[in-house]
């Protein structure tokens, strides 16, 4: 039924199901996470309570009216059939933004790609990131998977529509069932920066010159000795 | 002109992005689809838009990347690859239909839209892996991990001739001071 769904949709949404390749760069290493089962088994479940109460609410004003005036199936029959396409396509964008979700790290990056009806892709450097955070809700916990978040520098407000997913300077990897494992990966990458992560190139070039305290101290006893036999003639 | 960032990227054609200056066609029809949603006041949807595509310029140079449109009001912002912090690149349907892209850029400031968007282009896995090869830390040891131990000794080295310059010269000064008042 999905699969046969899925054909019919891909070509209409232009939309691709191959991974994305890893930005072109010099990375050594890069590997492939994707979302867990458990993350589509919540998001089913929140479609079923949407699909739930759609339903209670349809039957009921159907039946209402019905009740009325039988001519007034003339607006039940539409209603019905509204409410079951607009259930079958939430359905099916569920199913495909679990599908068309990839996470991919390298060793010096983090790209996302997401979205159905907007296909969005993150591209940050590791030297960029800022900080990593795992979060979970209650029933992100009751379904057994956790959120994986890196901020880069800058304000993370929402996007231009108030919504969470294109929040600047923070990529969210959804879903994970193993988040202490990608954390552990993260962090292990950006402990290779040493540097804050605001975008200057030169900060570390520009470090202190090293003195050799020994010829400082050959220095000085020198002037002290000058000074001696200046004094004593 | 073919430059050492891209040594190691074959599937970068810098030229190609540098000769970028114009979004595509494509844009145009993407405004007018835009537009239409707007039905009745259709033109005044569509003649800052229409002003925006006509206008809008970009500028790829070797340091940074500049956008500008407005007719009346012009507006023109630059800004580096070293500051990028992350790039988004979104496409939604209509964009996919008709096979362009939006490239945003985010530099590390406090508003929360995109500092710089690159609307309405084909090429956007190009100029995402172009950005992106520019960006710090795409590369270690280029701007991160190594600097500091090879930049260490260099510049000390002429620190310490100086000094023992210095040293030298107030030793000389003395061994002379006393050898006067030997005589």
């Amino acid at each position: 039924m999905y699969d046969l769904l899925k054909r019919l949709l891909f070509p209409l949404l232009k939309v691709e199901e191959k991974q994305p390749a890893p930005p072109a760069g010099s990375h050594a290493t890069f590997q492939v996470i994707r979302a867990c089962p458990a993350f589509l088994a919540y998001n089913l479940f929140f479609w079923k309570l949407y699909a739930a109460a759609w339903a209670l609410g349809v039957v009921t004003v159907s039946v209402v009216l019905l009740i009325i005036n039988r001519w007034l199936s003339l607006v039940v029959v539409p209603l019905l059939a509204v409410a079951a396409f607009k259930a079958v396509v939430l359905y099916a964008t569920t199913r495909l933004s679990y599908d068309l979700r990839w996470y991919v790290i390298t060793d010096r990056s983090l790209l996302i790609r997401e979205g159905v009806w907007v296909v969005r892709e993150i591209t940050l450097t590791f030297a960029n990131a800022q900080n990593v955070r795992v979060t979970q809700g209650p029933l992100q916990r009751l379904f057994g998977f956790s959120n994986v978040e890196v901020d880069t520098a800058g304000g993370a407000g929402t996007g231009p529509h108030g919504e969470q997913t294109t929040r600047p300077h923070r990529a969210v990897l959804r879903g994970l069932d193993n988040p202490g494992q990608v954390r552990g990966l993260i962090l292990e990458q950006l402990r290779r920066h040493r540097t804050a992560g605001l975008g200057d190139p030169d900060d570390q070039a520009a470090g202190h010159p090293i003195l050799t305290p020994s010829l400082l101290d050959e220095i000085l006893s020198e002037a002290r000795r000058l000074r001696r036999a200046f004094d004593s003639t | 002109m073919r430059h050492d960032d891209d040594a190691h990227l074959k599937d970068v054609d810098a030229d190609a992005i540098f000769a970028l200056t114009r979004p595509d066609r494509s844009l145009l029809t993407l405004y007018i689809i835009y537009s239409a949603a707007a039905n009745v006041v259709f033109p005044f949807a569509f003649l800052p838009l229409y002003f925006r595509f006509i206008t809008l310029r970009y500028r790829f140079d070797k340091e940074g990347v500049s956008v500008s449109y407005g007719y009346l009001w012009r507006r023109e912002a630059y800004l580096t690859y070293a500051r990028i912090q992350d790039i988004h690149v979104s496409r939604n349907i209509f964009e996919r239909w008709l096979g362009i892209g939006t490239v945003q850029i985010q530099t590390a400031s406090g508003s929360a839209s995109a500092q710089e968007s690159i609307v309405g282009v084909r090429a956007f896995n190009e100029i995402r892996n172009f950005l992106y090869a520019r960006m710090r830390g795409h590369r270690l040891g280029h701007q991160g991990e190594s600097a500091p131990s090879q930049s260490a000794p260099a510049q000390s080295a002429p620190i310490d001739e100086v000094l023992r310059g210095i040293r030298d010269e107030l030793r000389a000064i003395r061994e002379s001071l006393e050898a006067r008042r030997r005589v």
